[in-house]
């Protein structure tokens, strides 16, 4: 009797893998995002370093600086990565695929 | 097109010969109830953290998972004949199991499906209804027709295995996301994993729809084949896939509330970025595992992600008394479900009367567990209506409102009781003050 312990490890390292990608990148999209969110001057800093709505000083309101849009861009390359995952799970779930 | 889609003939409009059998009636009858069983069991294994951190409302969640479901079971084609995955051996002859055996391992399935239900424990549906069919197999053939290494292999290594792969991929994945998303100073948008939870669990749904209702079908199909109503070269017939997936959708619509409770918020308090993290490691064990060759219980994977997901926030809570009885739960499900398998099994013997013996017993048993599941409502969870579900899952701000009422009520309460007269005087009579 043969017990396939060889396919219980990969098992293992695929899921790891794989959901550790995702998750990685959806968190990274949220996080750019929210990046590109202070660097238009959505927040501003306090004194006590809570943070409040946007002021007319920080950092620059009114326009956006070329980093937004680099930022946002980044944010929505992470999500399309999500998105292509969620298509290919997907795809191996249904079996008329492949 | 591969070749896999040719194993399903769908034949419309051929109808099931005349001399159908009591037994097979029965059978098909109680399989669809099993797949009702299936479905409501299951339905948390998806959509408890939805609707624990409010991504989805609950209604809305047992919808999408139903639609899911019943799109899943019209997706599966490999159909899985051998529904037993090799547990029962199978003699040189054909079939041996006989559909009195399977009537016989379905009764054992579904009133232990109940029994887990009542407690709001999740329980693999899969397991009950092996364990089921090798008790009502040993009874009906003998010892010898279970094969023990593929029950080692098949049930007993990944249920140690699975909850333990599980757990650790959502711990990581947890850790993962809260240090990408940590921000000191700047809001963070952990928010947006909410939005991100409802694909993955919309995932889960999916495949949980494609692997569950094929049992059913299998079961079905095979009992037909058994008593000579269909070929064994034809595949499964447009009907059975039709009620199949109807049985599974309106099993996963209707809701295991209990268990819901249980994986929502029993565990561990789950938060969004918990709740993402612990939904994209079960559909990547899942599916990682359905793709090489084997497959976990999604029941179990998806426990064990929650585990892992609690355990990888800090200062988060587990409920290790309930993730106990749990897992005593997933040890307990195959042998209990074997020995009412077993005594179902010794009833069929007696022929036609022992069939309905078994059947009208079966039945008063699961009316039975259905009624005391109204009488005694599971804490707060009085119904299992779809309406009521808001109700069965809380979310953090209304744990947080509950217990500032309960703590402003005890408040309440003890000044009521130190302004009468009487308590004072007591007070003042006992000796040595207050202890």
């Amino acid at each position: 009797m043969g017990i396939d312990w060889w396919a219980f490890l990969t098992v293992a390292v695929v899921a790891l893998v794989g959901a550790c990608f995702v998750v990685a990148v959806y968190s990274f999209g949220l996080r750019l995002w929210s990046a590109a969110d202070t660097r238009a001057g959505k927040y501003s800093v306090k004194d006590d370093g809570t943070v409040g709505p946007a002021t007319a000083g920080f950092p620059v309101a009114g326009q956006t600086p070329p980093a937004v849009r680099w930022f946002r861009t980044l944010a929505v390359a992470c999500f399309a990565v999500c998105a292509a995952a969620v298509l290919y799970g997907i795809y191996l779930i249904v079996p008329q695929f492949h | 097109m591969s070749s896999r889609v040719c194993h399903r003939t769908v034949r419309l409009g051929h109808l099931p010969a005349v001399d159908i059998t009591l037994i097979v009636v029965l059978v098909i009858a109680l399989a669809l109830f099993f797949d009702f069983t299936n479905g409501f069991h299951d339905t948390a294994n998806a959509m408890a953290t939805p609707i624990a951190t409010g991504a989805m409302k609950p209604k809305v969640a047992v919808t999408v998972a139903a639609v899911l479901n019943l799109i899943g079971a019209f997706l599966s084609t490999a159909v899985a004949t051998s529904i037993s995955h090799g547990l029962i051996n199978e003699g040189p002859g054909g079939v041996a199991i006989t559909p009195e055996m399977i009537f016989a391992g379905l009764i054992g399935a579904v009133v232990w499906n109940m029994i887990t239900w009542l407690r709001g424990l999740p329980s693999s549906s899969s397991h009950a209804l092996f364990g089921g069919l090798i008790g009502a197999a040993i009874v009906g053939a003998g010892f010898g027709s279970v094969n023990y290494a593929a029950l080692l292999t098949v049930v007993i290594i990944p249920a140690f295995l699975s909850p333990v792969i599980a757990a650790l991929v959502s711990f990581l994945s947890t850790r993962i996301a809260y240090r990408v998303t940590r921000r000191p100073v700047f809001p963070n948008e952990r928010g947006g994993f909410r939005f991100g939870q409802v694909f993955t669990s919309s995932m889960v749904s999916l495949a949980h729809g494609t692997n569950d209702a094929q049992k059913t079908m299998g079961v079905i199909t095979l009992t037909l084949i058994a008593s000579g109503v269909q070929s064994s070269d034809q595949g499964v017939q447009f009907w059975v896939i039709v009620a199949c997936a109807l049985a599974i959708a309106l099993g996963t619509y209707t809701g295991g509330w209990r268990i819901i409770r249980t994986l929502g918020s029993g565990l561990t308090e789950i938060r969004a970025t918990q709740g993402f993290a612990a939904e994209a490691s079960t559909a990547a064990t899942i599916l990682a595992s359905s793709h090489l060759g084997f497959a976990l219980s999604t029941t179990q994977v998806s426990s064990g992600s929650i585990i892992g997901a609690g355990l990888g926030r800090r200062g988060s809570k587990i409920q290790w008394s309930t993730a106990g009885k749990i897992v005593i739960a997933w040890f307990i499900t195959l042998p209990a479900s074997a020995a009412v398998g077993a005594i179902a099994s010794g009833i069929a013997r007696f022929g036609v009367l022992g069939l309905v013996v078994d059947a009208v017993v079966g039945a008063a048993v699961i009316l039975g567990l259905y009624l005391w599941s109204l009488r005694k409502p599971h804490e707060q969870a009085a119904a299992i209506e779809v309406d009521v579900a808001a109700n069965a899952v809380f979310t953090r701000k209304e744990l947080r409102d509950m217990q500032r009422k309960k703590r402003a009520a005890e408040v309440a309460a003890r000044r009521a009781e130190l302004s009468r007269e009487r308590t004072l005087r007591r007070m003042a009579g006992r000796r040595g003050g207050r202890r």
